[in-house]
């Protein structure tokens, strides 16, 4: 936090003087949001002013922990003799407690929810954490869908979500640390991880990163994901949203850093690998072949979705001889009404689809499902009748436009459709050789791209052992060890023998 | 986690990078080259090679296990002196631009007269060496890294080719055993002994390497597969096309992928394997663009081999393109393979002997 | 910088051609071409060239458009015809999907042939699988002829009579690749033999003793394939029949053909007839002596044979001695027909259509060695003896001919 020395920090012992402060920075009373209830201590014959903002702090349990218990006659005797001690340990029934000496503290506290006790004649302040922010419910995740398995998700409240962390995770070696940033308006930035298991070096590298943001403003996770990458023009993600906590779990075990945020209902995974996206978190909840079988064929559809338009073309215009005669002379056939060359009629598709994937996401529910009919009737019989494109290319597209639905992670969506294009590209200009080409450059590039330190392809190269988990899964029984690709400190997620009757 | 770039490369991608970068030459001109000698003893010549080679290998590798983590050209400067080290070093390195410059020639050529007829020769020559640039520019361990993640690829697609070519095999072919005659055979093996001369060189990358063992069994294991894959793939080209008929085909291994047809449907499948041979072409010369660069900057001392990687492509293309035609390519890589063979063997004696005076000379208080 | 050095290289990537780029619509895929001896030294080439829009898919369908183009023009070789065409066809001639190569028997003859075949293998869009057929009649009239009622695209043709000419048996399965391996050394090449007009059509007992022309139908498509030309040295020297053609690939050690049908006469009733079906039953075993003058070669044929009918309706099945007199007459006849095949090659070819030297190699140790031994001069001259390793399998799924149950139960 800044210090500003214009004004005076601390308090004073005079309530008026602290309360005119106060409103003179939150704007009282034009400002709607302060409230300041003051009232009289009876136990301790003191006045005294409470002092939250709406819509910040939880009026119920500040009227009934705090100002109650202030109110409240009795007459025992107290223990303890400062005031301040008196109302904090033995008055006020709310759970925490705090005392601040300065109006930054202050401020940063009625800001996050907090409310202050301010005490006559006393220059320190109490403040209760009574953070109530509005918040959605837990409900069901919106991206991350699986048939079997818990459908908690995220939500905006990162108490909530440290809470299902905790609840999915109960090892008492797994640590929330706070991280302030934010200048004007600051954000706690919560970084969870296992502290037996996570590399001390990427932790630290990574609470580095976050200290060293310098910005007025970080309202929420996807803003900070974006300060914190490492390499911000490369079409390849550098960390990963879930909003699923059992997935958030699973990756602690790992060795993996998540960093959870207030108004996120996302937590975001570092360091992560090429693996970590195409992993669903279906995969460990179904038995051996069902889940092996159907990582065969998001990979299978990984492929289709990058590499088949440009295939296509390249077969196309450059390597004719590859298609069987029968198919040739079919596609020749549709092909010779089409006024087009093929790399613009594949181009007039691609955009199209793209378009349709565009809509469908803005598009109001009400009238959601008609965009689907519109969408493949004018995209697919009506062009192909028009003679505006052939029959062949709406089955490509759309077979490669259903592939990319299947990969998990919508970041690693948009990478395999820029790349798509990338390689269409290539395939158009010399067919087989650029595509070659471009592989090749693309495999250097993903080999060498490293995500907090970490290679974004190991453990597939560079070898590391692994769990025999990172393309095709072993029954759980044979997991035993945890990937070393992020050096985590005890490796072994279970003993080496146990004898079994 | 140690960054990427700088990262020692491990011994399975180390062994990889080897399977690769020799196991290519039995897709280019080297088989015919030997085919017109050997005839139909041609697979044998291979592993000939290979014997004669690894004996200088193992002179020279007993000289370098003495001074752990060091390579070739810091061995060269310290039993050779300044200028000894720097003479043989850059003997090495004008051995290699121009066996890299010849043989890139020659791929560039394949890829002109089988695939791409129309497209002109500097245009397949720019992107092929861009493509391997780019490659090399992001170190070392990417060409490793990449060469891991290919081999199982690469092995599985030849496996697979010759498993639909088995067909077409005859080994009756490939009688009379010893072809010209066995004194002619050896001869040749020996004098070819240079198709295997980055077993010498790639002793230079010793430091990049994550322990001199994975070296040693890296290179060993890489090179004995290697000369095993191009001697069996030799034999397979024999069974099929039959001597004479082998001497007359340009370029035998994507003559073969021309015959492979998978059912009656698919039946001219060899754009898949040009597609694959041109993958790991770009990481074999990617692999020799790091390894000039390496040399030339150690031969003259520097540390900056990186800014040195695009001079040396361009230089490798300038040179790639004297040549006038194929036959012309054919015939300066029968007089490099000649030259670099000397060269190849007898250094690691001549290493040899220095490291025994320097050690003589050390040894006496 | 980095935009600006994007900014130089984006537009020369679009700016320059893709050299060998090429429209599928501007293609016309040629699927067969035929070679006739032109005046002089040139060639007349025949191209016939598929129409997508027939045949393929509803939706491009042309109405009144043929289904293929034939077109024929004279030059010096194939690929100075290629770039001929092209003055009068709309799109590039494209062979990449050529499957077959139709030659006249007058230019297979011709000495120009060998250097004509050699010459267009440079072409790296023809290739070594082109099938190569000797057609009776000029070329152009065999592609012009060759209209088959079940089959409207012209490539479904050949590319279906390729599993056919695998199964039957009747002629050889002959590559380009072939020919030009064979041009350099001692076997002789066997080529399809075939023609569209039937004129001598003659009838046989023998179902395979057919030349092309002579096989006796009546109606259906005109082409008949049927017997080999046979080449030496490149050049074409005659022909055998269907049935010859069946044992040159028995005899060899290495052939595609795994079983045929084909008849005997029966030896208890000289007006009948059996067929039987012939497996290979494991390689043909070829051993030879070369230290004499004349070698001796003794060839072992392992033959299994399912009997598949009978017009003289013997009990066959089910009485063993008839069997084994079955067996024996087989036997006899089989390498009686293999001999007389052998004796043709050695004494009217002069050549060795069985790649045995294949197994001649074996006895030599260095090439030199073998090519001073000039096998095909030995080979003229060699004892030849075969033997024939015959197993009766089954009689089929009938037991008894019915004459037999009648007689009983009337």
């Amino acid at each position: 936090m800044t210090t500003q020395r214009d004004q005076k920090t601390e308090l004073s012992t005079l309530l008026a003087a602290n309360l005119d402060r106060l409103k003179r920075d939150f704007a009282y009373p034009s400002n709607q949001a302060l409230i300041i209830r003051n009232l009289i201590i009876a136990s301790l014959k003191r006045d005294a002013a409470v002092l939250y903002l709406e819509g910040a702090a939880d009026v119920e349990e500040v009227e009934k922990r705090i100002i109650a218990p202030l109110i409240d006659r009795s007459d025992i005797a107290f223990k303890s003799v400062n005031p301040v001690d008196a109302v904090r340990l033995e008055i006020v029934t709310h759970r925490s407690g705090k005392t601040w000496c300065t109006f930054e503290e202050i401020n940063y506290s009625l800001l996050n929810g907090w409310t202050i006790v301010l005490l006559e004649g006393v220059d320190q302040a109490l403040a209760f954490e009574t953070r109530g922010f509005e918040s959605r419910q837990v409900a069901e995740p919106i991206v991350e869908h699986v048939i079997r398995g818990p459908k908690e998700a995220f939500t905006e409240s990162a108490a909530v979500n440290r809470s299902l962390v905790r609840k999915y995770l109960r090892d008492r070696h797994l640590v929330a640390e706070t991280i302030t940033i934010g200048d004007r308006s600051t954000s706690e930035v919560t970084v969870m991880y296992v502290k037996d298991l996570a590399d001390p070096n990427i932790v630290d590298d990574i609470k580095r990163r976050i200290r060293a943001v310098r910005v007025d403003a970080v309202p929420s996770l996807p803003v900070l994901e974006q300060f914190l990458d490492e390499h911000p023009y490369s079409l390849v993600p550098n960390s990963l949203n879930t909003e699923r906590p059992d997935r958030a779990s699973a990756f602690l075990l790992e060795g993996h850093v998540i960093l959870i945020m207030d108004n996120s209902p996302t937590a975001l995974v570092m360091p992560i690998t090429i693996w970590s996206m195409l992993h669903s978190a279906e995969d460990h909840y179904m038995r051996w072949a069902y889940s092996n079988f159907m990582r065969i064929i998001r990979l299978f559809a990984l492929f289709v979705a990058v590499m088949t338009p440009s295939v296509y073309i390249a077969v196309a215009t450059f390597h004719e001889e590859m298609i069987p005669t029968d198919l040739l002379l079919a596609i020749a056939a549709t092909r010779e009404k089409v006024p087009f060359p093929a790399l613009l009629e594949v181009l007039l598709m691609e955009f199209a689809f793209e378009l349709v994937r565009e809509a469908a996401i803005r598009v109001p529910t009400v009238i959601g499902p008609t965009i689907g009919i519109v969408g493949a009737l004018i995209l697919g019989q009506a062009a192909v009748e028009a003679n505006i494109i052939s029959p062949i290319l709406v089955v490509i597209v759309a077979m490669t436009g259903i592939s990319s639905f299947t990969i998990p992670e919508p970041s690693l969506n948009f990478a395999v459709r820029i790349t798509r294009f990338m390689l269409l590209f290539a395939g158009a200009f010399m067919g087989f050789f650029g595509i070659g080409l471009v592989i090749a450059c693309l495999l250097a590039y993903l080999t060498t791209y490293t995500s907090f330190g970490v290679p974004f392809l190991s453990p597939l190269t560079p070898h590391y052992r692994s769990s025999a988990d990172m393309i095709l899964r072993l029954p759980v029984q044979k997991e035993r060890v945890r990937p070393h690709n992020l050096n985590p400190q005890d490796a072994v997620r279970r003993p080496e023998r146990i004898k079994q009757r | 986690m140690s960054t990427s770039s700088d990262a020692k490369v491990g011994g399975r991608e180390f062994t990889s990078i080897f399977l690769i970068a020799v196991g290519m030459k039995l897709s280019d001109i080297t088989t015919t080259i030997l085919f017109e000698s050997g005839q139909t003893a041609g697979w044998m010549i291979p592993l000939l090679s290979l014997a004669f080679m690894l004996v200088a290998y193992v002179v020279l590798i007993s000289v370098l296990k003495r001074r752990a983590g060091q390579g070739l050209p810091e061995v060269v400067f310290a039993v050779g002196g300044n200028f000894g080290g720097a003479l043989i070093c850059f003997l090495l390195f004008a051995s290699a631009l121009l066996m890299t410059s010849v043989t890139s020639r020659g791929y560039v050529d394949i890829i002109n007269v089988m695939v791409y007829q129309r497209s002109p020769l500097y245009a397949l020559y720019l992107m092929l060496m861009g493509a391997a640039l780019f490659v090399a520019n992001r170190g070392f361990s990417a060409v490793a890294r990449v060469s891991w993640l290919l081999i199982f690829l690469i092995e599985g697609a030849i496996a697979l080719l010759i498993a639909i070519i088995w067909r077409d095999i005859d080994w009756l072919r490939l009688y009379p055993w010893a072809g010209p005659g066995v004194t002619r055979i050896v001869n040749t093996g020996i004098m070819h002994s240079a198709m295997f001369g980055e077993i010498i060189l790639a002793t230079a990358l010793v430091p990049q390497v994550a322990s001199f063992k994975a070296f040693r069994i890296g290179s060993i294991v890489g090179f004995i597969v290697s000369s095993l894959k191009i001697s069996l793939l030799m034999a397979v080209y024999t069974a099929v096309f039959d001597y004479p008929e082998i001497i007359h085909i340009a370029y035998p291994f994507q003559q073969l992928t021309k015959n492979t047809s998978f059912g009656r449907v698919f039946t001219h499948a060899e754009s898949i394997f040009i597609a694959f041979w041109l993958v790991i072409s770009v990481i074999y010369f990617a692999f020799y663009i790091y390894l000039l660069a390496y040399l030339f900057s150690r031969a003259l001392r520097m540390d900056q081999h990186r800014r040195l990687l695009l001079p040396m492509a361009g230089l490798v293309v300038f040179i790639g393109l004297i040549p006038g035609n194929t036959e012309q390519v054919r015939s300066y890589w029968e007089q490099l393979m000649s030259y670099s063979t000397l060269l190849y063997v007898a250094l690691p004696f001549v290493i040899w002997m220095l490291d025994w005076i320097w050690r003589k000379r050390h040894a006496n208080p | 910088m980095r935009i600006l050095k994007c900014a130089i290289i984006l537009p020369l990537v679009f700016m320059a051609g893709c050299w060998d780029k090429l429209e599928l619509e501007e293609q016309a895929f040629a699927v067969v071409i035929g070679l006739d001896k032109g005046p002089g030294n040139t060639v007349e080439v025949t191209f016939q060239i598929a129409n997508p829009q027939v045949g393929s898919s509803d939706i491009g369908t042309a109405q009144n458009e043929p289904f293929s183009d034939t077109i024929r023009f004279t030059a010096a070789d194939i690929l100075s015809a290629k770039d001929l065409a092209n003055s009068v066809v709309t799109r590039t001639i494209n062979f990449a999907h050529l499957k077959t190569m139709v030659i006249h028997e007058e230019l297979a003859r011709h000495e120009a042939f060998p250097h004509i075949a050699g010459a267009a293998i440079r072409d790296p869009e023809m290739r070594r699988e082109v099938a190569l057929i000797v057609s009776r009649e000029k070329a152009f009239d065999f592609i012009m002829k060759n209209r088959p009622k079940l089959e409207t695209r012209p490539h479904k043709y050949y590319e279906l009579m390729q599993q056919r000419w695998q199964e039957t048996g009747f002629v050889p399965f002959s590559t380009l690749n072939q020919y030009l391996q064979q041009q350099v050394i001692e076997s002789m090449f066997l080529a399809i033999y075939a023609t569209a007009d039937a004129i001598q059509s003659r009838v046989s007992r023998h179902e395979d003793d057919y030349l092309a022309g002579q096989v006796p139908k009546r109606a259906g498509d005109p082409v008949q394939m049927m017997g080999a030309a046979v080449f030496q040295n490149g050049r074409m020297i005659g022909t055998l029949t269907g049935e010859q053609m069946r044992w040159t690939q028995m005899l060899r050690h290495k052939t595609n053909i795994d079983a045929f049908i084909t008849s005997f006469s029966d030896p208890l009733d000289e007006r009948a007839m059996i067929s039987v079906r012939l497996f290979r039953n494991g390689g043909t075993k070829i051993r030879m002596n070369l230290r004499k003058e004349r070698p001796d070669i003794h060839v072992t044929i392992p033959l299994r044979v399912q009997v598949l009918s009978f017009t003289s309706l013997q009990q066959y099945a089910t009485d063993v001695r008839k069997q084994m007199l079955l067996e024996r007459h087989l036997k006899e006849e089989i390498e009686k027909e293999v001999l007389e095949v052998i004796r043709l090659s050695q004494r009217k070819f002069k050549g060795d259509p069985f790649e045995w030297e294949l197994i001649a190699r074996k006895h030599f140790r260095t090439m030199p060695a073998y090519q001073a031994y000039d096998w095909a001069k030995h080979f003229k001259r060699a004892n030849v003896d075969v033997k024939i390793d015959l197993r009766i399998e089954n009689f089929g799924k009938q037991r008894t001919p019915y004459t037999e149950t009648t007689r009983g139960g009337g």
